[in-house]
């Protein structure tokens, strides 16, 4: 978004305010309202979209896959695969390949194998796609709690065959039309934009755009984890953070996050 | 002539020596000596070298070797752009490595760290219309897996002194520091202001003090770094 100089420094001072007058009326830790559907993509196994009210919109699906635990073992597969797809990106672009590298790592080290473990030799693989189809803030946060939905809402292939299959080699079966809801608790990542003294939640493009600084941070089971990391959210006006301006801000995702999920869960 | 041995001693021409590994409590006791010595910053400045200006062509270049990691980064510009008029310089960052060590995604990510620290810190509004390319080559790595965000902390200390070397106007050192314990790499500059920060561990900060402390702790890393940084360019090799 491209602001003009008198609209830049307006937009700057009010958000410099103690309390800091956001352009939408929001408070710091206000988030702007979102609208979801669940389950609507009838060949995966499940699937979330948020519309953002900015008329951003993110569509994930979850698609799993039956492999060897041995191959997770021994490096060849990895336990989730994250793909992203943002319009008016290109895919091999930092920003793309920053996003998955991100997600990844999260997802990786945050969903247990035993959710999704199936026999002794065999579990599920997820393939998280995610698209974006229209952006006008960073997009992590509406990632990751569009991924959120669409994992809880997950419905993974009913298992007959027995689970002990150590002494017999046995391909695993699955029931013909039933299926188990996938249960695991899901990490969310968090953006805070930094203006001055002041920190907020869930930046719009115009606070992005004035921005000093950004912070992404990590959110499970009631307690910060990686990625706290910071993000460039505009193009060459970023300036350095203090110290306890990030510390404040894990206070106020730490705080927040319960509430979130919460509200998130309320939308199944 | 056959270089067989007929007696039989040598055993068959591709016959390679058995090597045994380390025991585990030796291997254990290095760790240990590796891990206290990430603790100590200053015995790690002791044993870094730094060489700046080496390769001609750049406008400014920097070498850096420590502990097996060695890298060169060397920095291109300010030079003028084609197209339309840019009020500020645009930053490219480029990074080799010729280990092949280094994942792509995670090469993106080591870039966009650097990028994003030096964005804040270079005076970019005064070259309008131009551009500057940092050039990061790394030559040698030691131990990956487990000190990644240290090279990527030793990286960004070469192109602090790189960017010096080069004349490019800055408004502060960038002094980057690394924390083994939670995998976080953060750089500061106005000796305690951070421009970047990075931390990827599976580490879970129950009390958000803990993070505080690992801030005040890099933050105090930080300003010996940066003294030994300002010395070595007042010592003016």
């Amino acid at each position: 978004m491209i602001l003009s100089v008198a609209e830049r420094s307006y937009l700057y001072e009010s958000l410099k305010q103690s309390p800091p007058i956001r352009p939408d009326g929001r408070s710091v830790k206000q988030f702007r309202p979102i609208q979801t559907n669940v389950g609507f993509l009838e060949s995966s196994n499940g699937s979330a979209k948020i519309t953002l009210s900015d008329g951003s919109e993110c569509i994930v699906s979850i698609k799993s896959k039956v492999i060897e635990k041995a191959s997770i073992e021994s490096g060849r597969d990895t336990l989730v695969d994250v793909d992203i797809e943002v319009a008016g990106q290109r895919d091999d672009s930092s920003f793309i390949l920053n996003l998955i590298s991100t997600l990844k790592s999260i997802y990786s080290n945050y969903i247990s194998q035993e959710s999704l473990s199936l026999t002794n030799r065999f579990t599920y693989k997820l393939f998280i796609d995610i698209l974006v189809i229209s952006n006008y803030s960073y997009p992590l946060t509406l990632i990751s709690f569009t991924s959120y939905l669409a994992l809880k809402n997950t419905y993974l292939p009913k298992l007959t065959s027995s689970v002990d299959d150590k002494e017999i080699e046995e391909q695993p079966t699955f029931h013909d039309y039933e299926f188990v809801k996938l249960q695991i608790q899901v990490p969310i990542i968090f953006t805070v934009a930094i203006i001055d003294n002041n920190y907020i939640i869930d930046p719009n493009s115009q606070e992005m755009e004035v921005s000093d600084n950004g912070i992404i941070i990590g959110w499970y089971d009631g307690n910060i984890i990686s990625p706290i990391e910071n993000v460039k959210l505009n193009d060459g006006n970023s300036k350095s953070i203090k110290p306890e301006l990030i510390i404040k801000s894990i206070e106020l995702v730490k705080s927040l996050g319960q509430s979130v999920i919460e509200s998130l869960n309320a939308a199944e | 002539m056959s270089t067989l041995d007929r007696r039989r001693i040598l055993g068959p021409a591709n016959v390679k020596p058995l090597i045994f590994g380390l025991s585990s409590s030796q291997s254990k006791q290095e760790n240990k000596i590796e891990e206290e010595e990430e603790e100590d910053i200053n015995s790690q400045i002791s044993k870094t070298f730094i060489k700046t200006g080496l390769i001609t062509n750049a406008n400014g270049s920097s070498y850096l070797e420590y502990n097996g990691n060695i890298i060169s980064v060397s920095i291109y510009g300010p030079r003028p752009v084609r197209g339309t008029f840019t009020e500020k310089t645009s930053l490219d960052v480029h990074l080799d490595d010729n280990t092949e060590t280094i994942s792509d995604l995670l090469n993106k990510k080591f870039c966009n760290y650097i990028e994003n620290n030096f964005t804040t810190v270079i005076n970019l509004n005064k070259y309008p219309k131009s551009g500057i390319s940092i050039f990061i080559n790394v030559l040698s790595i030691n131990n990956f897996q487990k000190y990644k965000y240290k090279l990527l902390s030793l990286i960004s200390d070469a192109t602090t002194i790189a960017l010096i070397n080069s004349g490019i106007e800055i408004i502060d050192i960038v002094s980057s520091t690394f924390d083994l314990n939670s995998n976080t790499v953060i750089s500061f500059i106005k000796s305690n202001e951070i421009v970047g920060l990075l931390s990827d561990s599976n580490k879970i900060y129950k009390d958000v003090n803990d993070f505080n402390k690992i801030i005040k702790k890099l933050g105090n890393d930080s300003n010996i770094v940066k003294n030994s940084l300002i010395n070595y360019l007042m010592s003016g090799n």
